[in-house]
């Protein structure tokens, strides 16, 4: 009797072990990795048609030529050029959607730059940070400089040089990065692409 | 008569005696058909020492046995065993006239054996069906499992043949190399190696301790073989057509002499697949010596010699294009098929056994064994040219429409659509012999590029072994044994053919100068046929073990424990100084030790005659398998960082009712493998060189402190409705899991270069082991097997000697082997980001990762088999036939595969999926369609 008792027990309990231990087939978990706050590398557009994707901005200040998308030996990236523009002053922005910079600490930013036929160093290219930009309205938010190491005026044609590490941990809130380019349809008329945008922690 | 006939299909009868003295208990047995006495049957008192042998006039007898309640079961090769209930009282018991039938399960194990021998591919594909294991059983579930799952790899429990035990007269079969027996060393010697006894899970054995699986025990003492000569001859459509097998057994002559031989061969001009052909022969002799009542010597030889053409796995898009016979391995030659991946098995075994009764209740089996002889995989090698597979990823459609650019896709380009559509392997999809003739007679320097090689592994072992077995005292019975065995593997890479070329350059032409010798003693070698090249090492082990058991049985409860050590030492000897590994890998390797214990207990309570409970748990740490101990061998003396023994805990419990017509067991089981350590190699591409890279590299992937979990309930239910109808259903709810996230890490021999080369620092032998970190592998699936598995089964026996059964399967939750390399951080980190900071990928979708990385589960699938049999007595022979049809309507479904680890990342994965027509997808085994197995036997 006592023994049936003993059977009965471990019966139930081998049961319960396992009915407590079943899985199914989502039960498994990724890789685990940290993934970019940000990050953008212009890949999947076809090449030499205008850069629009959702939540970007890309916007002309002055003049009329934007940002474009170009692809080289595969590789996809964004360019801006006000060559043979024929106007007189080009401002174009390129600017990222909004990047929530309160969820973590200590947000750092890269990306590429190359450029072509840039002779003179007034046809600048700089990139900025704002965290009171509504999405439409660029002129109206605060734009600050992010210092960034672009090439200069004797770099190889078409060669992506790093902006070096950049720190964005000072800013919170939601934050858009731009890339803007100064140029003109004469003088001014050079060519800058950027690719690979990351901001990391 | 024909009550006679009725009344023997209960297995167990119950005679009852009454009596007041003396313990002699002797009975007669004989054929059901003839009902002429049965020589050298096998009479055994359970739970004692007890064991006699019937007489030229079917008598056995047992002087001396105990007082009570005991059973006695009477066995011959090829007959149904009988129990019989005994109750002994003082008083002489003759039991009167037992009657042995004809045993039909032994006629479907004739066909079993053509799924066993039968493993799948390569050496590092674990996918083995445990139905070799399982021939010998009674047991209704595992009957199931061994005749109607095992063509679609069924394992008992989940577990791999490395946790049981296979054994030749106490002498253990698993090699020392794997950890798995090697079935093809006595294939197609069915009849001579009938005489099995097997224990299922922990269960205790009387000649091991064994595993978590269970054991098996071939006897083949030559008294012990029923006297009478079986020829057969078989056809079939499975790996091989036809098989004509003899043998005799003499019986023990008056001079004390008894022997046994057994001839058989089994050929196939192409099995099931395509190209597959099939040659062995097989030859067994056994001859023993009675000097006395106390002493007997016998001598086992067994020379199995298997040659095989394998077949390939495939991807879903080949097995589209050419179906699921196809073989990628064979080719055309002067008008023959010529497989290039054939499997080639000659180890002999000889075998002295001593069997010594030093009182009636002791006796002692001392055994030596030596076992040599050589395993051969052949493939082929090229240097600096096409690779020869006609599946080769560049002669398939999907590498055109899977194709970007950089980062656009270009799969669906008009140009690629094109290129597509003749593709090389749609017009060729076979190894071209020709072309790599015409090759090899093109080089200037008269050299091959193209050569036909083989792996080959020369094993030499020697076994000692004694096994006690005593009755201590009318309730206990003490089983203890020692076990000591000497390995010594030699494995190199042996050259066949050279394919028309005057001889094959030894070097590796991945690398230059020093590093691409592959012996720097003796650099620069052009082979030839017969030579040795590319690696030479030996693996040397010393495994010594014992064990003791002591058994203890009452009226409604017995119970048992058992214990075991083990020491095992491995080494490798490299016998070239390789020249990527210059400093380790020429010479002997550290030795490494492992030292392992195991507990076992268990109890079964007899609730009454005719129910049962049974409990039985194990805990044991096991060594880790020589091959999985060396993670390079071919190349260096590494031994796996922190390898460790691995831990196994099971605990079993089953509730039994053997009534005369029904007879049922329910079982559940849980149990946990720790700490195992997995090595497996492949060749890849892309691994580590980056794409584009023609690099057919061979990786060795490593697996470290894998926890599995096993757990589930097994059902077997046999019911005889009327004495010549049975009803049987069975079926097994398994779950096996990975349970925890094992450490990988790839060999990466190019870094040998790089660090000795100065480009990358490193202090000492170059560290070449890259590590991944943690697989996140916890949950998926143990891959392989149907981890469901469902029967039903009606068996109708007429007296008129003729019989015929069916049964319907259900098999259900196999899973894809899947890559531990791809869940590993690598996964999604995006090496080609100009950073260099390990960022992840900029587009990942986890929705998308998941699916990416879900584990394929196979379609569930039926199987209806169908067999049946007839015999006669003609001029006092036994003529018969049996038949089977598996699978019978025809039925397609896959047995396993596996990931290719080509894309080793989210980005490529995702790409290559996303195309919708994968260049590196997985690679499926198929299973056996409709079937067919028919035997034509005769016995006299």
């Amino acid at each position: 009797m006592k023994m049936n008792k003993i059977t009965t027990l471990l019966f139930a309990s081998l049961t319960m072990g396992m009915m407590s231990s079943c899985v199914n087939d989502d039960d498994t978990t990724l890789p685990e990795y940290t993934p970019l706050i940000f990050g953008e590398d212009f890949s999947g557009a076809a090449d030499n048609t205008l850069f629009e994707k959702e939540g970007w901005l890309n916007f002309a200040e002055a003049g009329t030529p934007r940002w474009t998308n170009q692809v080289y030996s595969g590789n996809g990236y964004a360019e801006f050029t006000s060559y043979q523009s024929g106007q007189t002053s080009n401002i174009a922005w390129l600017i990222t959607p909004g990047i929530n910079l309160d969820a973590q600490e200590g947000e750092k930013l890269v990306f590429q730059t190359a450029q072509a036929f840039v002779d003179n160093a007034a046809n600048t290219i700089e990139v900025l940070i704002s965290t009171d930009f509504d999405g439409t309205n660029v002129t109206a938010a605060t734009w600050q400089t992010l210092n960034a190491t672009f090439p200069t005026t004797s770099a190889t044609y078409y060669q992506f040089i790093k902006s070096g590490v950049i720190d964005l941990s000072r800013f919170t809130g939601t934050a858009h990065i731009a890339f803007k380019v100064k140029g003109n349809g004469t003088t001014l008329d050079g060519t800058y692409q950027i690719d690979n945008i990351r901001v990391y922690n | 008569m024909k009550k006679l006939v009725i009344s023997i299909l209960f297995v167990m009868q119950v005679v009852f005696a009454f009596a007041q003295q003396g313990a002699l208990v002797k009975g007669k047995v004989v054929d059901s058909k003839t009902q002429k006495p049965l020589q050298n049957v096998v009479a055994t008192i359970r739970n004692t020492t007890l064991t006699a042998l019937t007489n030229s006039d079917g008598i056995f007898v047992f002087e001396n046995a105990p007082n009570g309640s005991h059973l006695l079961e009477v066995s011959s090769s090829g007959y149904s065993r009988q129990i019989l209930s005994i109750d002994v009282e003082g008083q002489p018991l003759d039991l009167g006239v037992v009657v042995l039938a004809e045993d039909i399960t032994s006629e479907q194990q004739l066909s079993l054996i053509t799924i066993t021998e039968n493993d799948l591919g390569d050496d590092n594909s674990g996918s083995e069906s445990t139905s070799g294991l399982l021939q010998a059983t009674r047991d209704a579930f595992q009957q199931s499992a061994a005749f109607n799952w095992g063509q679609a790899r069924f394992r008992i429990r989940g577990l791999d043949n490395e946790y049981g035990t296979t054994m030749i007269n106490g002498i253990v079969m698993n090699k020392v190399y794997d950890g798995r027996p090697q079935w093809s060393n006595w294939g197609g010697l069915n009849d001579a190696t009938r005489n099995q006894e097997f224990t299922m899970g922990s269960a205790p054995s009387d000649y091991t301790f064994g595993g978590i699986l269970g054991t098996q025990e071939i006897n083949t003492r030559a008294s012990f073989y029923r006297p009478g000569t079986r020829i057969s001859f078989s056809g079939t459509n499975t790996n091989y057509s036809w098989r004509m097998m003899g043998t005799h057994a003499s019986g023990m002559n008056k001079d004390g002499i008894a022997y046994v031989i057994s001839a058989s061969r089994r050929w196939a001009q192409e099995g099931y697949f395509d190209g597959t052909d099939y040659s062995a022969n097989s030859f067994f002799a056994s001859i023993e010596k009675r000097f006395n009542d106390k002493h007997s010597l016998n001598f086992t030889s067994i020379y199995a010699q298997n040659s095989r053409g394998k077949n390939s796995p495939n991807t879903a898009e080949v097995n589209k294009i050419a179906g699921e016979k196809y073989n990628s391995y064979w080719g055309w030659q002067d008008g023959e098929k010529r497989n290039s991946r054939d499997k080639d098995v000659e180890e002999p075994i000889f075998m002295l056994s001593h069997y010594w009764k030093i009182t009636d209740k002791t006796n002692l089996n001392t055994n030596v064994s030596y076992q040599f002889g050589k395993i051969g995989n052949s493939r082929l090698d090229f240097q600096n040219v096409n690779n020869p597979d006609p599946t080769y990823y560049r002669n398939l459609p999907s590498y055109y429409t899977s194709m970007y650019d950089g980062n656009t896709f270009v799969g669906d380009s008009e140009a690629n659509v094109l290129e597509a559509s003749r593709a090389r392997f749609l017009t060729n999809r076979q190894i071209d012999w020709r072309a790599m003739y015409a090759a090899n007679g093109r080089t200037a320097a008269g050299n091959s590029v193209y050569a036909l090689y083989e792996d080959r592994t020369d094993d030499k072992t020697w076994t000692a072994n004694s096994i006690l077995n005593t009755q201590l005292s009318d309730n206990i019975i003490l089983n203890a044994g020692a076990t000591y065995r000497k390995l010594k593997s030699h494995n190199f890479q042996n050259m066949l053919d050279l394919l028309g070329g005057q001889y094959f350059n030894d070097i590796d032409n991945f690398y230059t100068g020093d590093f691409a010798q592959s012996d720097l003693n003796n650099p620069n070698r052009q082979v030839g046929v017969g030579d040795t090249y590319g690696y030479n090492y030996n693996l040397l082990a010393d495994v010594a073990d014992a064990f003791a058991q002591f058994k203890f049985n009452y009226s409604t409860f017995d119970f048992y424990l058992a214990q075991s050590f083990s020491r095992s030492q491995y080494q490798r000897e490299g016998l070239y100084k390789n020249g990527l590994y210059a400093s380790n890998s020429f010479g002997k390797s550290d030795k490494i030790i492992f030292e392992n214990f195991g507990f076992k207990g268990g109890f079964t309570y007899k609730m009454t005659g005719r129910q049962m409970f049974d409990v039985n748990a194990i805990y044991m740490t096991k060594a880790p398998s020589l091959r999985n101990t060396f993670p390079n061998a071919r190349l260096n003396n590494i031994i796996v960082p922190d390898i460790d023994s691995e831990n196994i805990m099971s605990v079993d419990a089953s509730y039994i009712i053997r009534a005369p017509k029904l007879k049922a067991r329910l079982t559940g089981f849980y149990s946990t493998i720790k700490n195992a350590t997995e090595t497996s190699f492949f060749f890849a591409e892309g691994v580590f060189e980056g794409d584009g890279s023609d690099a057919n590299a061979f990786v060795a992937e490593t697996v470290t402190n894998i926890n599995k979990k096993n757990m589930g309930v097994e059902l077997g239910i046999e019911y005889q409705i009327i004495p010549t109808l049975k009803f049987t259903a069975t079926g097994t709810y398994g779950q096996y899991t990975y349970d925890n996230n094992p450490t990988v890490s790839i060999n990466n021999d190019a870094l040998a270069a790089l660090v000795q080369e100065g480009s990358v620092a490193s202090v000492g032998a170059p560290n070449t082991q890259v590590n991944f970190g943690q697989a996140n592998l916890k949950n998926y699936r143990l891959p392989g097997m149907p981890q469901q598995a469902y029967s039903v089964g009606l068996e109708y026996r007429d007296p008129h000697f003729w019989w015929i059964g069916a049964n319907a399967n259900y098999l259900a939750s196999n899973y894809l082997d899947v890559s531990a390399l791809l869940r590993t951080h690598n996964f999604f980190e995006n090496s080609a980001d100009p950073y260099g900071m390990d960022f992840p990928f900029s587009d990942i979708d986890r929705e998308n990762a998941r699916k990416l990385l879900k584990q394929e589960k196979f379609d569930d699938f039926y199987l209806v088999n169908l067999t049946g049999g007839k015999s006669w007595r003609i001029d006092g022979k036994t003529v018969g036939f049996f038949a089977s049809i598996n699978n019978v309507f025809d039925q397609t479904y896959k047995t396993g595969g596996f990931e290719q680890a080509r894309n080793a990342n989210y980005q490529e994965l995702n790409r290559d999926v996303s195309s919708g027509t994968p260049a590196f997808a997985p690679k499926y085994f198929y299973g056996y369609g409709r079937t067919y197995f028919v035997n034509l036997y005769i016995n006299f």
